[in-house]
């Protein structure tokens, strides 16, 4: 833990852009929707899944920086060999994010019904991302191309809307059944959490 | 001791590494050879991170993949140094106390220490990404030495470093050496002369010396001549120009010649018996 409090804190300015989304803009876009006329529940829907989903890549991304872009990535790799892998530190990277999820969540219990089955489902998308995010940047070698990728697909597919097998966000969040396509959602999610694994603990040793 | 058993590594069609076969005690040994020599890859290799092909390294006996010891002892500095740039130099060296599993009751102490071995004790509170690239360098040195390291791995440490850096360099692993097995890997031969016990040439790949300095000296004994660049012409045989200078006006060339010459014989530096090598000379 003392090494991710550092990595963390070598973030500086980059780890308060979730909490500023998360927590400033995310309640400001929903207080606007809140005068709306009609029930503004399905605003909220589509409010949280097109900013929390993605920006749970947001840490993840960042850390992993230092262990594939900085010119100290050798080291890191030679010194963390019998260390934790880099996947444990996206898996606690997501678990934080969850946290300060489940505090806007909780104020959003007073404003809205329904809040719960909304929040499984961004927690799940939030881990897909993330686990995508993760698998992209250890097959890539590089944080860049993985944080425009999932920005592009969380804004294509959350504003292009409609069925497509490959988008992980729904409209009208209202009950249980709404929750069955996460289940899918939740095995590509560990799918790419595995298959990242792999490529971490083969592929990256005789990629330097 | 660290061992290395017939170690071969190959990229793509590329060898990189034959065969290589080294035992390393508590000594501190030179790894000499050209750019593109294999030096880095051997490094890596016997760090961890290459998987080879072919062979095995061994740490006390057990391959260093499943020892124990071998991870918590070993200090490693590659070519490239320098991560965490917003963290002070302090947390920098607190982050690898970490991944080196020193105990943090430790820490303090073998970070001040390490930083007073490379000067840069004033600088633990400035942050990493406004440290010079020498200063970098020695950072880089003093992680490697960082607790009660036993295996230092040195990729060209003296590597941008000014010349009072390099003498502290060379003090300081003169110091630490009592008990430890370093290897420093470097194209530069007086870092080599100055620091190291024995030497290891490397060259495509291969192992051709290794010894001590005055063993690969005494390659080059009487083959080493001082000859007037009027002269050259008169030279007998296979020979091989090591260096021009002037004195009182006359050009000279010092000559590593096989054949017995005519003129002066020189004193044969390590740069010459290292020549000798890998001039395809012996």
């Amino acid at each position: 833990m003392r090494r991710l409090y550092l990595e963390i804190k070598n973030l500086r300015f980059y780890y308060s852009i979730p909490l500023v989304v998360l927590f400033i803009l995310i309640p400001l876009t929903a207080l606007a929707t809140l005068k709306k006329a009609g029930d503004p529940f399905p605003s909220f829907v589509t409010i949280c899944q097109l900013y929390i989903p993605c920006f749970a890549s947001w840490w993840p991304l960042f850390v992993l920086k230092d262990y594939l872009n900085s010119p100290g990535k050798e080291l890191l790799f030679v010194y963390k060999q019998s260390q934790d892998s880099l996947l444990g530190k996206m898996v606690i990277l997501w678990s934080l994010y969850v946290l300060h999820i489940l505090l806007l969540f909780l104020v959003a219990t007073f404003l809205y019904e329904f809040v719960w089955f909304l929040f499984i489902a961004v927690i799940i998308q939030s881990l897909f991302l993330t686990a995508l995010a993760y698998f992209l940047a250890i097959l890539l070698q590089n944080t860049f191309v993985p944080l425009i990728t999932i920005f592009s697909y969380s804004l294509i597919f959350m504003l292009a809307g409609g069925y497509s097998p490959l988008n992980i966000f729904v409209e009208g969040l209202r009950d249980v059944s709404s929750l069955d396509k996460f289940v899918f959602v939740l095995v590509a999610a560990f799918i790419f959490l595995y298959a990242g694994l792999q490529m971490e603990k083969r592929l990256y040793k005789n990629s330097i | 001791m660290l061992t290395v058993n017939n170690l071969s590594k190959r990229f793509q069609h590329k060898e990189v590494l034959l065969s290589i076969n080294l035992v390393l005690e508590n000594k501190v040994y030179g790894l000499l050879g050209a750019n593109g020599a294999g030096k880095t890859t051997l490094l890596r290799c016997m760090a961890g991170l290459f998987n080879p092909q072919q062979g095995e390294v061994l740490y006390h006996g057990e391959p260093i993949h499943t020892s124990k010891s071998f991870h918590h002892d070993l200090g490693y500095l590659p070519q490239s140094f320098g991560m965490f740039q917003e963290l002070t130099l302090y947390e920098m060296m607190d982050y690898i106390c970490s991944l080196r599993n020193i105990s943090p009751s430790q820490c303090p102490s073998a970070i001040a220490r390490a930083l007073e071995s490379v000067n840069l004790e004033d600088k633990t509170g400035d942050r990493v990404r406004s440290l010079s690239g020498g200063m970098l360098r020695r950072a880089g040195i003093a992680q490697a030495i960082l607790g009660d390291t036993k295996v230092m791995l040195l990729d060209e440490p003296t590597a941008g470093l000014d010349p009072s850096e390099r003498i502290r360099f060379k003090n300081t692993i003169s110091r630490l050496k009592q008990d430890k097995t370093i290897l420093i890997s470097t194209h530069i031969v007086e870092d080599v002369d100055a620091s190291c016990d024995s030497v290891i040439v490397i060259d495509k790949g291969r192992i051709l010396f290794n010894g001590s300095c005055a063993e690969l000296k005494n390659i080059a004994l009487n083959k080493v001549y001082h000859v007037k660049e009027t002269d050259l012409a008169g030279i007998a045989g296979e020979n091989f120009s090591l260096k021009v200078n002037e004195t009182e006006g006359k050009v000279y060339h010092r000559i590593l010649a096989r054949d017995k010459q005519t003129f002066p014989c020189q004193e044969p530096s390590l740069e010459d018996g290292y020549m000798w090598l890998v001039k395809g000379m012996a």
